[in-house]
């Protein structure tokens, strides 16, 4: 019960991490200095993006024992693109991470800094599409049972 | 002749944390590539043996070895116009690269 929780808790996180992401790319795309709305903006995609990965790396030790013997038995593909979900959801959260604490040091006069940091959030979205994408699929063959 | 301007501590803390951005999930792959080629490749039964610590340690050491690589450019870079004109590439290239990484994690899963 826990476990199905915590998947959706997940789920839904990420989710909201992904729309999340676009934004500082949209609003830092032409290196505009930081308002507080794009400081803010920053902020939650860092902090949902970092809640999502957190949540997935508190599933995984089960995940591995419960799920993913019979992932592979459902479909082989579907076990080998969980890996690829793990591999991108880690390089987003480096990306994120890195791109927001280049956001927010910049100086305002610096606009080469936020434009570099808009093209590693727009990256980092797109990775976090693929594993959106990637688990919704996996989660749709198999999952924690009840 | 003028001597180049420096980087003030604010923004040389900007270029590490760019540098992070990148090294850290390349060092990931780089890694990843690692254990592939020593032989824990796209075998299903290999990767279901693998124990889960592997990932984790894949992210401690991509996070710490990212960090190492951004300390040091933190450290070696002083010429402010150097550094800017290699951010501002920058925003030209790592689209590529990270297609390229994003690329390599779908084939070596």
């Amino acid at each position: 019960m826990f476990l199905r929780l915590l998947t959706s808790i997940h789920g839904h996180v990420g989710v909201l991490a992904i729309a999340l992401l676009f934004h500082p790319a949209i609003v830092l795309w032409r290196g505009a200095p930081l308002t507080r709305a794009s400081k803010v903006a920053v902020a939650l995609s860092a902090g949902f993006a970092f809640a999502a990965f957190a949540c997935g790396v508190a599933l995984y030790s089960d995940y591995r024992t419960l799920v993913r013997g019979t992932l592979f038995l459902e479909s082989r593909t579907a076990g080998l693109l969980f890996e690829t979900k793990e591999h991108a959801g880690f390089m987003a959260l480096a990306m994120v991470l890195g791109a927001a604490a280049t956001a927010f040091l910049a100086p305002r006069n610096r606009p080469e800094y936020r434009r570099a940091a808009a093209r590693v959030f727009a990256a980092a979205g797109v990775f976090a599409l693929v594993v959106g994408g990637l688990g919704t699929y996996v989660t749709s063959l198999a999952t924690f049972s009840k | 002749m003028n001597a180049p301007e420096p980087l003030t501590t604010r923004e040389r803390f900007a270029v590490a944390a760019l540098v992070f951005a990148v090294a850290a999930p390349t060092m990931y792959v780089v890694h990843r590539l690692y254990e592939v080629v020593r032989g824990g490749g796209e075998d299903p039964a290999l990767v279901l043996a693998q124990a889960h610590i592997g990932f984790y340690w894949r992210i401690a050491s991509a996070t710490w070895l990212g960090g190492t690589i951004a300390a040091a450019f933190f450290a070696l870079a002083r010429n402010a116009d150097r550094a800017r004109a290699r951010v501002a590439l920058s925003a030209r290239v790592l689209p590529w690269w990270y297609g390229l990484l994003l690329v390599l994690a779908w084939w070596f899963p």
